[in-house]
């Protein structure tokens, strides 16, 4: 017999509640400092409460689930395929964030998302476009990101030897290298016009630009407006 | 009087003033797109406002809240499909409008109508939110216990038909914020202590990583599913006139002010939300109009009255959704959720403290909410043409985007503890998925993340009221407010399953 996701979530749920009870029992029972009488609940006390309520639901709700004779539809074999990609990558992604970096993990998930997405499926056949493509993504990703480095190491030196506060400033620095990269964005657009039209070369264009701008960004903000410590991995500059 | 200069000051000067344009605008894109859902659009935003003022933050996210619930009408109206349940209703007739070609009349009707909704309900809360505020001084460990169980209660049976998953979903919510420590004795409360001591995990869920991943993450993971489906291009229309005729307006003042009425005690209600308020509106438009006193048009023929009526009742749901989440900590509907999670993080606690400490941020949220009614307006206006564009970008695209901002602004949280980051970043992934099979499986999502919010006001209170009351657990029947709080949870839990029952 085949489970529906509702039973699934309802059994799921029964041996979460069961796993918690056993947790609650396994913590030290902890009263607050000073309670000499005894009149606080405990630390165990709600966790319980808690764990018994929803063992109680969810005995409920997997008899009703299986007297249910409606279960959704199930997903086609192309959109699971798609789903299960963005997870496996996600957590792929979570992994080599650290070893790899912000820079290069952030634009190649992007760029395989975007392709297969655009494509709605995975495929051998795209195998040798999706390589090309994955290069392109490499290599724009660096161009881009080490004009930005080299524009605002450069005002920051010029800023602070000349005296001119604001040249330094990240925020304007920042502003700079988003707008060199808008400029080569729209070089990159206008040269490559035919190849954006085209429907067999318009996924690559789009995921190629989307994922290097999108990188761009998000390392503009986060990491030069509001300081945030985005891992370097493997670039070294 | 010097609270309200410093409010002022706090939104008009231009670094917060920028800050909401970005997000008025974001918002309305949010909206605008079929799919993706406000709260979606604030919880993105949240890591941005972590960086920023207290004031700012806030000002940033009451844009897009503002933003996003309008933006809602454009694909409502121009294909029949609304940008999230905000405008279920204006469907009807926003589509039946663009049919005969007055989408312009249908679009400058609902920015008109957002607005007029939005600041009546901003009225209503500056009025309203202090005196429910001062109620709160009144109330002991008892009576807070309560009232975080009461709006629990109220959002499980609100948000689903089921009342069961409503409840099991809450205390899942609860069993997250119960994980790190003890909140009195600082013990370790997480599985295998002996190995994760030296893990994040100490340091319990975080409510921004959460809150990012029960909206963001699963939605895009909802959405993914649909993406093959491929979605309807905007269609080629000629816009026309936008600006609706002030005296067409005017004559509907009832119906303006029956759905101001109606938005804003909605979406005072916890757990309610805007798509109760714009049916019933509606309904009560569609009363009006047919009256054969009345020389509306009626509403459900395609006219104006039936696109002003829920948008006035949507945008008012955002002032009234604020009242409970200023005077109480209590939200009104999801989107206002992750809005109380922000002023949390930032160790805002709502309620009379609020309005006697930090009376200048009350204010300073009272004018970002004014500027992002009038943003919203002219923004909305001024791009009447440029915003259904973004009805042309395509989901293969927006989703992964959406998916990557979701890490790394789970991760920025802790921008400066890699370690901390990164398992944020795991949480939001976890939760994200979790809450992609929850919704496949038709459980809210609402009461988790109320669980979470709710969970530490609720434990410390409750084990603090038995505590004082000498370990008598009737404590919370015998004191008057407590116990109408506990009555009114009941109602709520009795009330859906009594309708259900008469129901053939």
């Amino acid at each position: 017999m085949k489970l529906g996701i509702r039973r699934i979530i309802a059994l799921a749920f029964l041996i979460f509640s069961l796993l918690y009870i056993a947790f609650s029992f396994s913590l030290k029972e902890m009263r607050m400092i000073g309670d000499d009488r005894g009149w606080d609940p405990g630390s165990r006390a709600l966790p319980l409460g808690l764990g018994f309520l929803m063992l109680a639901l969810s005995i409920y709700l997997s008899y009703r689930e299986s007297r249910k004779q409606h279960s959704p539809q199930p997903l086609e074999a192309g959109s699971r395929r798609l789903i299960l990609l963005t997870v496996t990558l996600s957590v792929l992604y979570i992994l080599l964030f650290e070893p790899i970096g912000f820079i290069l993990t952030t634009s190649l998930l992007l760029y395989t998302l975007i392709y297969f997405n655009y494509e709605q499926d995975i495929r051998r056949e795209m195998a040798v476009k999706f390589l090309a493509g994955f290069i392109f993504t490499l290599l724009l990703t660096l161009t881009v990101y080490t004009i930005s480095r080299f524009v605002i190491r450069g005002l920051f030196s010029i800023g602070k030897s000349s005296g001119v506060e604001f040249l330094s400033s990240r925020l304007f620095s920042s502003f700079i290298a988003l707008f060199l990269t808008a400029v080569l964005y729209m070089v990159l657009i206008l040269s490559g016009r035919k190849m954006l039209g085209k429907p067999s070369t318009r996924a690559i264009v789009i995921s190629v630009l989307t994922s290097a701008g999108v990188t761009e960004v998000l390392y503009l903000v986060f990491k030069q407006i509001f300081y945030v410590s985005l891992t370097q991995g493997i670039i070294i500059w | 009087m010097q609270e309200l200069i410093s409010g002022f000051l706090q939104v008009f000067n231009l670094q917060t003033v920028l800050w909401i344009a970005l997000g008025e605008v974001f918002g309305i894109v949010i909206g605008a797109i079929p799919g993706l859902t406000a709260t979606m659009g604030i919880a993105l935003m949240l890591p941005l406002s972590f960086q920023l003022s207290n004031a700012t933050g806030m000002a940033l996210l009451l844009g897009v809240y503002c933003g996003a619930v309008s933006g809602a009408s454009i694909p409502a109206i121009l294909l029949g499909i609304p940008g999230n349940p905000n405008a279920i209703a204006t469907v009807y007739d926003g589509h039946s409008m663009t049919k005969k070609g007055l989408a312009g009349q249908a679009l400058g009707g609902a920015v008109v109508a957002s607005f007029i909704g939005g600041i009546l309900s901003l009225v209503a809360l500056a009025l309203f939110s202090p005196v429910i505020a001062r109620f709160t001084l009144a109330f002991g460990p008892a009576e807070k216990a309560t009232l975080a169980f009461v709006g629990l209660t109220i959002i499980a049976s609100v948000s689903s038909k089921n009342l069961a998953k409503g409840v099991l979903t809450g205390a899942f919510g609860l069993t997250l914020a119960l994980l790190g420590t003890d909140p009195f004795t600082d013990a370790l409360r997480i599985p295998f202590p002996e190995a994760l001591s030296k893990t994040p995990l100490t340091g319990g869920i975080k409510l921004i990583p959460a809150l990012i991943g029960l909206f963001g993450i699963s939605q895009a993971l909802f959405d993914l599913e649909r993406i093959r489906e491929g979605r309807m291009a905007p269609p080629q229309l000629k816009i026309g006139k936008v600006f609706p005729p002030l005296k067409k307006i005017a004559s509907m003042w009832r119906i303006i002010i029956e759905s101001t009425g109606i938005g804003t005690l909605i979406g005072a209600i916890p757990g309610t939300g805007a798509s109760i308020a714009v049916f019933l509106s509606y309904e009560r438009a569609k009363r009006i109009t047919s009256s054969p006193r009345s020389k509306l048009d009626r509403v459900g023929s395609g006219c104006l009255e039936g696109v002003v009526a829920p948008e006035v009742a949507n945008n008012a749901v955002t002032g009234g959704a604020l009242i409970p989440v200023l005077s109480l900590g209590i939200p009104g509907d999801s989107g206002t959720a992750v809005l109380l999670g922000a002023l949390l993080i930032k160790g805002v606690v709502p309620g009379y403290q609020l309005f006697s400490q930090n009376l200048d941020l009350v204010y300073a949220i009272f004018f970002a909410l004014l500027l992002s009614n009038i943003f919203m307006f002219s923004f909305q206006m001024m791009g009447v043409r440029l915003f259904p564009k973004v009805l042309s970008i395509p989901m293969a695209v927006l989703i992964p985007v959406i998916i990557v901002i979701s890490m790394i602004g789970s991760y920025a949280i802790e921008g400066q503890a890699v370690l901390s980051a990164i398992f944020d970043m795991g949480v939001a992934l976890f939760l994200g998925i979790v809450g992609y099979f929850l919704k496949k499986a038709d459980y809210p999502i609402a009461p988790i993340v109320l669980g979470l919010i709710l969970g530490g006001m609720l434990e410390v209170n409750f084990r603090r009221a038995v505590k004082l009351a000498g370990g008598n657990f009737l404590v919370f029947f015998t004191k008057p407010i407590a116990l109408a709080f506990i009555i009114l949870a009941l109602v709520s839990v009795a009330l859906p399953i009594i309708q259900r029952k008469r129901k053939p």
